[in-house]
């Protein structure tokens, strides 16, 4: 199963060390493949260096796509991390 | 290089030291390059997990290390991140699959490729993690190649290292006592190496720029002055010889000075002022205790936040500030809150740029641009109160409207604190600083609102008379002793003394023996010093009357100019005390 999502980076700071870190932990909790893209370059959502890399401040849309078993639920997780904020007082 | 050469930079850590230099170059790694066969692929790919996880180990012992010296490594844990990150070694793999690389070669290759892509991002927060993966692959090329990797585990002892710069893990590997000093050309105020310098108490010159290094061999002598912030490389006799006599002096001075510590800094008919300790990490506390502090008068909170993205909250602020006042305990610890903006801008508040930060968003501004900052800072300083003393002290106020916000917003949090239960909290004293000749003028306004004044001497001075002590063209302006500054804390004094409040000064005026008197005289209680000078001021303190020193006061208010005060009290000082000034002050 392939499920898709767009989020937009809410947090102060942006996709920064932190953030990537929090987001690659949860990705690697599901079984399904993650990915995250921003305009035409896709990083792996399980890897911090590829997600910092991806260079996404505050303001930027994103496209989480998950395919797997737990497509669905590892899409909605990751979608709820980055409008939190990744827990970020900002 | 047999001439003397002399050479400036951030004056770190202090101490003076005189020993031969140790240059840690990075050996220039030839990575071998070679094309592998399909059926080796396996096997290669297996020799580069192995080498992943040899670095791991190795990473992991120097990561317990530095917990055994309670330097936490938020920098240093970004390296295991970094080392467990599925793209490096997917990438690398893929390269020896599909390209036919060694695996030296294919982990080069992904390095180059990502080095790229760190470079071309405009965040210089995640740009500089470039560094960091560099750090990281190098290690396990090395591993890859048997190599050790360099470091200092091997340095002689009571060398002088130098270095373009230490890594985090490099500096754990070092131990109290086994380096004599160290000198780097990268490096700041608030870096690593810095920090590590001074809880370790080597001395220490970081950002040392002139190209010093290219030339230097191991062996060459080196005088470091870690207090002044030089190096001298190849020092002729004469110099080794002044400096062998100045650490000689400074060293039998300091021992006989230590003799005062314990006792209370008291004038002959009566007067007792208590001298306390600027500090910034808790591994100082024990070095301002050994020199007699009787607690701190100025712990700055920025370190916290300092070198790092996000901000720390509540519970990692609480675990901070726990270790300090229970260090100090039954000793009090004033706690400055967060003083933010001219230089100091943590990457965790990433804000607009300012063309004059020093009369910019700072201190208490900050706190009421940002007060769920403050607030959690203060729920954090209050609930320290379970385990010792704290005191809460407001940076920057120039306004009375600033006071009544800062304390309005402490009562309220304190209820809070009480009312979960911890009674203590009720007693944490609440101050400012006055360092804005705005805050001097209305002392007398804001005295009602606080439990404390403390003057911080450094930028009330540069507010006052308008200098920037940096400044090259200007800096010669910058004086203490200006009758400006002088009626300026004579008048918080006396605000404070009619409000029945303690009046304290905290900036490096305090420290300086020369002032002794007159701060005595205006009618100072508490100074708040670096630990170093403390055992000196009780000395002078403790051989003096409140009425010479008062006359001393009285003359100086008299004189006009900056220049006749400073003449004035030197004399007197320098006659009254003779050994004293002569050796702290040599002969110019």
């Amino acid at each position: 199963m392939t499920c898709e999502v767009e989020v937009k980076i809410c947090n102060q700071l942006g996709l920064h060390l932190r953030a990537a870190a929090a987001l690659a932990k949860l990705a690697e909790s599901f079984e399904s493949e993650v990915l995250v893209r921003k305009d035409g370059t896709t990083a792996n959502g399980k890897s911090v260096i590829a997600l910092v890399t991806l260079n996404a401040p505050l303001g930027t849309s994103l496209e989480i796509v998950a395919e797997g078993p737990d497509a669905e639920q590892a899409v909605s997780d990751l979608k709820e991390l980055v409008e939190t904020r990744f827990g970020e007082a900002q | 290089m047999s001439q003397q050469a002399e050479y400036r930079g951030v004056p770190a850590s202090p101490g003076i030291v005189l020993a031969p230099a140790y240059v840690l170059r990075r050996e220039r790694l030839v990575i071998p390059e070679y094309a592998i066969d399909r059926e080796v692929a396996p096997a290669e790919i297996e020799r580069l997990a192995r080498a992943f996880d040899e670095t791991r180990a190795r990473l992991e012992g120097i990561r317990e290390g530095m917990q055994e010296t309670g330097l936490v490594g938020d920098i240093f844990n970004a390296q295991f991140l970094f080392l467990e990150d599925p793209t490096l070694i997917a990438n690398a793999n893929r390269n020896i699959e599909e390209l036919g690389l060694n695996a030296e070669w294919a982990l080069q290759r992904e390095l180059r490729r990502l080095q790229r892509l760190f470079e071309s991002i405009a965040d210089p927060y995640i740009r500089e993690r470039s560094s960091d993966v560099g750090f990281v692959v190098r290690r396990v090329l090395q591993a890859l190649m048997g190599r050790e990797p360099e470091g200092l585990a091997n340095a002689p002892r009571g060398v002088i290292v130098a270095a373009e710069d230490l890594s985090p893990g490099e500096m754990a590997q070092l131990k109290r006592g086994q380096v004599a000093g160290i000198v780097t050309v990268g490096g700041s105020r608030t870096s690593h190496v810095t920090i590590m310098a001074r809880s370790l108490e080597i001395p220490a010159v970081v950002g040392a720029a002139g190209g010093w290094l290219t030339d230097l061999a191991d062996g060459v002598q080196v005088v470091l002055d870690g207090s002044a912030g030089r190096i001298l490389v190849a020092p002729n006799p004469e110099t080794v010889a002044e400096y062998e006599k100045r650490r000689s002096d400074t060293e039998q001075l300091e021992r006989r000075l230590l003799q005062y510590a314990p006792l209370p800094a008291e004038t002959r008919d009566g007067v007792s002022v208590s001298m306390l300790a600027n500090v910034e990490l808790v591994d100082e506390i024990p070095i301002a205790l050994r020199h007699g502090g009787e607690g701190i008068g100025l712990f700055r909170t920025e370190f916290l936040f300092m070198n790092r993205t996000d901000l720390p909250d509540e519970e990692e602020q609480l675990a901070a500030y726990r270790d300090v006042v229970e260090v100090i305990e039954p000793l009090s610890c004033v706690f400055r809150t967060l003083d933010l903006g001219g230089d100091k801008v943590p990457t965790g508040l990433s804000l607009a740029e300012e063309p004059n930060p020093a009369l910019g968003l700072r201190g208490i501004r900050m706190s009421l641009h940002r007060p769920e900052l403050y607030r959690v800072q203060l729920r954090a300083l209050l609930r320290a109160s379970e385990f010792g003393s704290p005191k809460v002290l407001i940076p920057m106020v120039s306004t009375l409207s600033e006071v009544q916000f800062a304390r309005q917003v402490f009562d309220e949090v304190r209820d809070e604190v009480v009312a979960s239960g911890l009674p203590q909290a009720a007693r944490v004293e609440f101050g400012v600083m006055i360092e804005t000749p705005a805050a001097a003028l209305i002392a007398e306004l804001i005295a009602p609102h606080v439990d404390f004044f403390s003057i911080g001497t450094n930028d009330l001075i540069q507010y006052t008379l308008a200098v920037d002590r940096a400044n090259d063209q200007v800096g010669y302006l910058y004086e203490p002793l200006h009758p400006a500054n002088l009626r300026m804390i004579q008048q918080v004094c006396q605000a404070g003394r009619r409000a029945g409040i303690v009046v304290g000064v905290c900036g490096e005026m305090a420290g300086d023996p020369i002032n002794s008197w007159i701060l005595l005289a205006l009618g100072v209680k508490e100074l708040s010093m670096t630990p170093f000078s403390i055992p000196l001021l009780k000395k002078i303190l403790r051989d003096s009357t409140i009425a010479e020193a008062r006359s001393l006061v009285s003359d100086v208010l008299e004189l006009g100019s900056a220049a006749e005060i400073r003449v004035h009290v030197e004399g007197t000082m320098r006659s009254r005390f003779p050994i004293e000034f002569e050796q702290i002050l040599g002969n110019g």
